[in-house]
């Protein structure tokens, strides 16, 4: 996935990669993502990996954190394409498996989220990637085998960056 | 009374007549299964244009089936909650133009409450309550208490994938089409249930919830083997053959939704267990409903196929008993993406 110029400059720190042994390490990872947010009210995180990865697990950590919902509220948005938690910052959970395509995310009215209106969580980010800000966080997670995933994070963009420094000092 | 249907929550474009809650005289679904086939999945813009194209059609072959017209309806039902909201209000909008039109009582519909109320047009007859419900579809997962046909308490839900999601993506996974309920069924036919032995997962707690994410992912484990290394592409043939894979699968879900919804039963102390959504139309979780539900000594009521899967005649029914106790809505009335929040007991 690559980055679209807005005529800025790009920074990207030091992508972070961790093993995840269990779906509690999963959703502590979104916690901790939730807490190294602020001073940030805003911030668009890509989840990829294939089904079972533990994306759905991830935001089910980071709605606790941010303090929008319980993780039991968080359900696979596949079906609704767009859960919304209100808050402050509220958290936008999208899932692009059934989407065709970036158009999609205009359809669905999602532009002004993305454009710093809202702490975004999106799966299946590669579906809409020409749609996505310059500016995010990319949360990889890929499985290992049954009991452990593995996850790399990346930053593109100055406020994701600060965000991934600010989790590291959490760590 | 007579009561028009209408429900546009998702793919389907529907339009139905319905009298007293009890007799269907017509059910209309244009479905958009063969276009969206080609995507894998709804594609929410196209979604919204082929409800608009279909609409006026829809509602003049509902009628026409029905051997009425406008003049003989008496109220107009429509789903307005929840789904997809672009999707949700070309029906909203057709349902407000006729009531407008013609001066007819306009009520909106929730959904899951709608698939509940497809039950009364079962042809064992309807449920007397109080009863469970169990709502299953490609969007839901949830088990309900109902002392009265109009009161839905919720007692648990999926946490994660619903059932109906579960069948799409082992489908996909298994390279089966779109949509995964009636291909699994047909690729089961024939496989070993207990080629895989796969989780029937009970998340923590006292409740009546659902978890199938973890099933799908024994799925994944037990299809193409352990070594699912970081970035490994599924789609690969499975080692296992895929009837036994598809046949394991179908087993595991309908075990687990069989066995909360006679627990949830069981523990309300109700006599009658209801069932609606998509998955309902599954013939194994029918037969095993049935079997197992009479055996426990319930009666099991199971609405037709075809008033499972997505129908506009479960919303004449379910807005029939707003509309035959006086409540209206106004033409102002709104359309919600998610369920009415209720918060489950045990
Ligand atoms: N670190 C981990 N180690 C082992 N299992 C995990 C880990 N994290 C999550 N899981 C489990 O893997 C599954 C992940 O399912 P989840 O629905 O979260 O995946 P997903 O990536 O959202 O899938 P989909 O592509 O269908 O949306 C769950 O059963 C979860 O309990
Ligand atoms: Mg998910």
């Amino acid at each position: 996935m690559r980055a679209r110029s807005n005529g800025g400059a790009m920074s990207t720190s030091a992508a972070r990669e961790l093993t995840l042994a269990g779906p509690g390490a999963t959703v502590v990872l979104g916690r901790e993502l939730a807490a190294a947010l602020a001073p940030a009210t805003a911030g668009v995180l890509c989840l990829s990996g294939h089904l079972g990865a533990g994306k759905t697990t991830l935001v089910k950590g980071l709605a606790e954190g941010l303090g929008v919902a319980e993780a039991r509220e968080v359900t696979s948005p596949t079906f609704l394409r767009v859960v919304r938690f209100e808050g402050s910052p509220s958290l936008v959970h999208v899932d692009a498996y059934r989407m065709s395509g970036p158009d999609d995310v205009v359809e669905l009215g999602l532009d002004e989220d993305l454009a710093g209106g809202a702490v975004v969580a999106l799966e299946w980010p590669e579906i809409v990637a020409a749609a996505l800000p310059a500016d995010r966080l990319e949360v990889a997670l890929a499985h290992v085998d049954e009991s452990a995933r593995n996850v790399r994070i990346s930053a593109h963009g100055a406020a994701s960056s600060a965000w991934l420094d600010r989790l590291g000092e959490l760590a | 009374m007579l009561v028009l249907g209408i429900d546009s929550s998702c793919d389907e474009t529907t339009a139905a007549l319905v009298r007293d809650g009890t007799e269907c005289l017509s059910s209309v679904v244009a479905t958009q299964t063969e276009l969206h086939r080609r995507f894998g999945g709804v594609v929410p813009e196209i979604a919204c244009r082929a409800h608009v194209e279909n609409y006026p059609w829809a509602i003049a072959e509902a009628l026409s089936r029905a051997g009425v017209t406008l003049d003989d309806v008496d109220g107009v039902a429509v789903t307005n909650r929840p789904g997809l909201v672009n999707a949700l209000l070309v029906g909203v909008a057709a349902a407000k133009a006729i009531a407008f039109a013609r001066d007819l009582p306009l009520v909106g519909v929730d959904h899951i409450a709608a698939h509940i109320h497809a039950s009364f047009l079962a042809p064992g007859g309807a449920p007397a309550f109080p009863c469970v419900a169990l709502v299953v579809s490609g969007g839901h997962t949830s088990l309900y208490h109902l002392p009265s046909p109009t009161e839905q308490r919720l007692l648990g839900a999926t946490l994660d994938d619903a059932a109906g999601e579960a069948f799409d993506k082992v489908a996909r996974l298994l390279g089966l089409p779109y949509p995964g309920g009636p291909s699994i069924e047909s690729a089961a036919r024939g496989g070993d249930p207990t080629a895989l032995n796969l989780p029937r997962s009970r998340p923590k707690g006292d409740g009546f919830d659902f978890s199938f994410s973890g099933l799908k992912t024994a799925v994944l484990y037990r299809a193409f083997g352990q070594d699912m290394k970081p970035g490994d592409a599924p789609g690969r043939t499975p080692v296992v053959p895929v009837a036994d894979v598809a046949a394991s699968f179908q087993k595991a879900v309908v075990d687990v939704l069989v066995k909360r919804t006679l627990q949830a039963a069981k523990h309300t102390g109700v006599r009658e267990v209801v069932i609606g959504g998509g998955v309902a139309a599954n013939t194994q979780l029918r037969e095993r409903l049935a079997t197992k539900g009479a055996a426990a000594g319930y009666r099991v009521v199971i609405p037709p196929r075809e008033l499972c899967t997505d129908n506009a005649a479960m919303v004449a029914v379910s807005g029939w008993f707003r509309l035959a106790a006086g409540e209206r809505d106004g033409l102002d009335l709104d359309c919600h993406p998610r369920p009415i929040r209720a918060t489950p007991h045990g």
